[in-house]
Parts: C-alpha cells; structure tokens; sequence
C-alpha cells in the first residue's frame, strides 16, 4: 500500500476530525473565492460599461500651456501621431474627439459643470452603438447641435428630450464662447463612474464652441478590439511615440497629470497618453484595497488554523505512537512515516480548498441571478443589471498553493517527530 | 402744429449736435484716458471685501489684500478670509500670474483670465484697465446711465486671446470714468455685466471701489467687491515675490 494511499485512510478513519479541520480551510477559501469573484466581477463589468463613455481605450491628447499660464486641449502636428499610430496597426478602431474639460451645461434651474466629448456620434459610430440610451435617439446627431447627457444631470439640470442647454467654455484660444445646444437624448446614469462620463455631441458642434476648425480635434483616441490589452498597447503606443521624439508627460493617472499641467513653468505642447486602466486607477484602486484586505484576513484566518493544524498532528501522533512503532517494526523508513502525515495534512487542505471554491462559485451563481436593477449607483458595475458570474481560476491555483504549504508547514515539526521515533521506543508506549 | 414743427426741429438739431459731437469724439483718447487714470504712478495697496452670491446656496464672503505697482506691472493678492483660504497668493508679473498655495506650499502658474476663488469676478479684475491697448470702438452713441450723460462704445478685441471678443463701456463724459461694461462671448451673446458704483480719487488717478459684476449665463450669480483703506504708500519691493508669499504663511 502507498504512503499516498495510506494517508487518505487515516483521513477517513477521523472522519470528525478531518470533517472540522477541513471545513475550517474551505470556510477561509470560500470568504476569499467570494470576495475575488465579486471585485473581478465589479471590475469587469466597471471597465467594459466605462469603455463606452471614455474618448477610446488608449487616448492620446495634446495639451498646450499659453505664455499668460492657460491650459488648454489641443492637437497639435497631429500627421506625426496619426503616421505613427498606423504604423503602429494597433487592432482596434481609431476615433478622433475634442475634449473640453469642465464646460458649464446651464439652464433655467441651474449649472452642472462636465466634460463635453464631441465625437461622430451619427449612426455607425462606436459611441452610437455602445451607449446605453433612456430617452431620444442619437440617429441625428451628426451636424446637429442636440446634446447628449446623463439621467442625473438631466434631473438636476430640469431638463428633458429637446429642452435648452446653454454650453459655455472658453475657445482654443482662452475667448469666452456660449452656444445653446438641445438634448437630444439622455443615457442611463453611470452611477459611480460619473466623473469619467459626461456630455457628448457632435464634433462639429463641439469644435465651433471652442473655435476650432474641421479638422482639428484634441484626443486621438483608438477603440481596441480587445478592452483587456489596452495597457500592451498603451506601452508599445508610448515607446512608438517616445522613438517618434513626440514630447510626452511621463505616464500617470489623469489627476497625477493635471496638477503636472498646473504646475512649474512650463510652455508650448505636450502630449500625454492615457489607457482605460490609467482612466479607472481611482476605482481600481478601490477593488485592489478590498482583494488585499480580503487576503490579509485570510492569512490571519490560516495562522490561526495552523495552530490548530499543528496542535491537531501533535495529538494524532500522541496518540498513534504505537502504530508508528510498528510501520517502523514492519520496515517502513523514516521520511515514509514523515511523508504520511505531512500528506494527511496536504490532503485534508486540498479537500477544504475545493470543497471551500465549489461553494464559493455555488454563492457567485447564487448572487449573480439576482436583479439589481435598484441599486442605481451601482449600475456601472452590472451587466444587464446583474452581477456578471466571475470565476478567478488563477487565484484558485494560488490559493491551492499557499495553503497547502501553510498546512504541509503547521504539520511538519509534528510529523518530523513521528518519523524521528525509534520502532522500540514506540512500540514501548503504553498510550 | 407750430408745437410738433417745434419739438421736430429741437430732436433734429439734438441728433446733428449729438451725431456732430460723436463725430468729433477721439474715442481712442477717451478709451486711453479711461486706462489712463486707473493707472496709478508709484504703489496701490487696498483691502478687497467680496461677496459670492449663487442661487441656493450661501453667501461666500471673501476678504483680501491687494498691493499693485503699475509701473512695473505687479500685482500681489493676498487672501485673508475665509480662514480655509487663509495665506493663498496671486503674484503677477508682466503677463505672468501664479497662484501660491500655503497647504502644498507649491507655486503654479495660472491665467489671469480665470475667475477669481469661484466668484464673478476675473483675477484680470484686480488690474489696471487696459481699454485702449486691447480694443479699437467700433461703434459709438451718446446716452444717459441712471442722471449721467454717458458715453456706450461697442469695442471689439485686437487679439484673439482676450477673455471677452466684444465689450461694450458705458464712459461718463464729464469725467471718463467707466460706469458700466457689457462684455459678449464670441458667438456675441452677453455673458456678464459689470457696474463700477464709486471711485476714489487718491492723488488724481481714480480707483473703482464698489463693483458689482453680475453673470449673464448663470441666472442669480453675482459678485459684489468693495475696496477699503486704498492707500497709494509706497511699499517694500520685496512684496512683489514669491518669497513675500511664502514668508507671510511662516
């Protein structure tokens, strides 16, 4: 009989022993597999629904400070970004924007200060096909001076489909410009990630507001094919840049950048480059803090059992001196005797860790039915107003890894000292 | 019908008078005049009251001292309350304005276009006027504002990188002091009105010490500023410095 196969036998032999330690270790996978599957999940869906409202995955932007200390978006040689963008051949779709950081939307009831995208957003376009719509319709956009805005802002603003939104920012050149635009469709409320929407209308419209002609615009944005390679890209797009001696900002998150835009004396045209994770760090970084806190409690939780792991081994050796005496006495060696009870550990681990995934996934089925369609905040970490079903298999791995090494550590002092018993010493024992 | 040749005769002979008087007019040199005497010789110091009015919310009172050297084209701004403002600066040098916040203890430069602490009124507010530099007349009439006979010049901006493409002054004739000004975005809407209630003569050059400047766009905003204890002393010119700002939050 193997010692593999022998060690599963004792486990069975203790059934209520194996049965509490064990469900202690799935008790501890089970919280972990939760918290993972649900942070993955929220983050999933968080950069999939963002995706739509940013200016593209990756963006470049041109940002140029005045000798009077006026910062403003700008495109500038833009023919050096394009060249280098298509030979880049990044698989995705390139969109050009202009961006006007913080324009006022007033109206009769009041002020909301956003940013306004103006982007093609007739029929075809990505944005078109991607937003998640309330009211109106984005088919006549193009050419039009219709505005698009969120169900808050609408709500806080008073305004409904074609009611009068009054646009003030400052041109290209620092003049003061208003222009009244009409809200020609509202979208469904981003919740949490309203600060990375914002209203959109069509370039046309957004670029006489800022005095810029046709052609010009701010961001040239590219709409991967895959959301998940957006950092790859970014890299190889910010090497191809540097190599193209475009001057960048360093990489950053956007609020990293804007006081580097605020800050020192600096004068003329820079281009910064920014993926969707830079545009998400700060919710991230959100989900990253509870995985870490989730984690940390899990190794208090596995400190704690393997104490009890190791006072268990303690106990089961006590108690099996006199069977140890005999393996000893029937010709099984040393690091055998040793082996067996560092493998009982392993294995009652690798049961508690399955045993603690399979009803970690049970409770992520379970929370992923339910309609969530109430938690309005929220919605921008749904899909379809539910949570999107995430299994982390890579963190499973992990977790199979450390716990059995924490199990096989807590049982080893214990299990070295079986196999340090001498058969006679052993078979002596009157326990 | 002797009345109604009379009163006929009397509005045509004002209107030539007017039309004549308004041809005559060097509205250039009234322009000129009007910077002129905002402009003071040696250094200006004040204490500046302002008061934020936003529809639904609360009055935001803000107190500051200015110091100024025309001559030299300086300008410091001091804020002194509300007490979370405390020890923030504005420096402007030339063209050049920063801004100093005593909490990061970091400089940076802003635009003098922008408005100052989230009121109506524009950090270029604190400067002397500079009419004639930056605007041609381009239209002209002769008026009354409330009992004064009043000059209404329409200017339009000589550069594309003023604030506000279209102005129009309402200049009193007596005195060339700027009683009102109407200032349009580019796409000629009138974004903001501002009113200069009361000057202070202090060594023959005229400093506006009740303003009112009300926005246009945003209903129910306005900002009132009252200048108090001007005083054209001269001052250290280690004032005008980044080290001054620094040293006063020590």
């Amino acid at each position: 009989m193997s010692v593999a196969s022998m060690a599963l036998k004792n486990l069975a032999r203790q059934k209520r022993r194996s049965l509490l330690l064990g469900s202690a270790v799935a008790f501890g996978i089970l919280v972990i597999t939760v918290v993972n599957g649900l942070s993955g999940s929220l983050v999933t869906s968080l950069s999939a629904n963002v995706s739509n409202l940013v200016p593209g995955h990756i963006t470049v932007r041109g940002v140029e400070k005045s000798v009077a200390g006026r910062v403003s978006y700008l495109m500038k040689d833009a023919g050096i970004l394009e060249d280098v963008v298509q030979k880049l051949a990044l698989p995705g779709r390139v969109v050009k924007s202009t961006i006007v950081p913080q324009a006022a939307l007033v109206s009769d009831f009041g002020t909301q200060y956003q940013n306004l995208t103006g982007q093609d957003l007739g029929p075809g376009s990505l944005l078109a096909a991607r937003m998640a719509l309330v009211g109106g319709s984005l088919e006549d956009f193009r050419g039009s001076s219709k505005i698009l805005i969120s169900e808050t802002v609408a709500k806080k603003l008073g305004v409904g489909l074609n009611d009068r939104i009054t646009v003030q920012t400052v041109t290209k050149t620092g003049q003061q410009n208003v222009l009244d635009f009409r809200v020609g469709a509202i979208y469904r409320d981003p919740g949490m990630a309203a600060a990375l929407a914002g209203a959109y209308a069509d370039i046309g419209a957004v670029n006489a507001l800022r005095n810029m002609t046709a052609g010009e615009y701010t961001d040239l944005g590219i709409y991967l094919d895959d959301v998940a390679a957006a950092d790859q890209w970014g890299a190889r797009l910010y090497h191809a840049l540097e190599a193209a001696n475009v001057p960048l900002w360093p990489r950053g998150t956007p609020e990293d950048l804007r006081k580097l835009y605020r800050e020192g004396t600096w004068t003329g045209t820079k281009y910064t480059l920014l993926t969707l994770n830079d545009m998400l760090s700060a919710l991230k970084g959100i989900f990253a803090a509870m995985n870490a806190v989730a984690f940390a409690i899990l190794m208090v939780l596995f400190l704690v059992i393997m104490v009890g792991i190791t006072n268990t081994y303690r106990m089961v050796i006590y108690e099996r001196t006199r069977e140890i005496g005999t393996l000893r006495a029937l010709g099984m060696q040393r690091p055998q005797i040793r082996n067996l009870f560092l493998l009982e550990a392993v294995f009652l681990a690798l049961g508690g860790i399955l045993a603690g995934f399979v009803l970690g996934v049970a409770v992520l089925a379970g929370l992923s039915v339910l309609d969530l369609s109430s938690w309005k905040d929220l919605n921008v970490l749904l899909q379809d107003n539910r949570l999107r079903l995430f299994v982390d298999f890579g963190s499973l791995l992990f977790h199979l890894a450390v716990v059995s090494a924490l199990t096989a550590l807590a049982a080893f002092i214990p299990a070295r000292r079986a196999g340090r018993l001498t058969p006679a010493e052993a078979l002596r024992s009157t326990h | 019908m002797k009345r109604f040749l009379l009163s006929l005769s009397m509005t045509v002979s004002l209107f030539l008078t007017q039309g004549l008087s308004a041809q005559d007019t060097d509205f250039h040199a009234i322009l000129a005049q009007v910077d002129t005497q905002s402009t003071f010789p040696g250094d200006t110091s004040a204490k500046v009251t302002i008061v934020s009015k936003k529809a639904g919310k609360a009055d935001n009172i803000m107190q500051a001292q200015f110091f100024r050297n025309d001559t030299e084209k300086k300008t410091v701004i001091l804020m002194l309350k509300p007490e979370v403002n405390k020890g923030q600066g504005y420096l402007e040098i030339g063209n050049n304005m920063i801004f100093y916040d005593p909490e990061s203890r970091k400089f940076s430069k802003i635009s003098t276009s922008g408005n100052f602490q989230d009121s109506n009124a524009k950090n270029s507010d604190f400067e002397p006027s500079a009419l004639a530099t930056n605007y041609t007349v381009v239209e002209s009439a002769r008026d009354a504002l409330q009992t004064k006979d009043v000059w209404v010049l329409t200017l339009s901006g000589k550069r594309d990188d003023l604030t506000y493409p279209k102005r129009k002054v309402w200049v009193e004739v007596s005195t060339n002091l700027l009683l009102k000004s109407e200032d349009y975005s580019l796409s000629d809407r009138l974004m903001r009105t501002s009113l200069y209630g009361k000057y202070v003569n202090l060594d023959g050059r005229f400093l506006a010490c009740k303003m009112r400047f009300e926005d246009n766009i945003k209903k129910g905003e306005v900002t009132d500023m009252v200048i108090e204890n001007p005083s054209t002393a001269p001052l250290p010119p280690s004032i005008f410095s980044q080290s001054f700002l620094e040293k006063v939050n020590h």
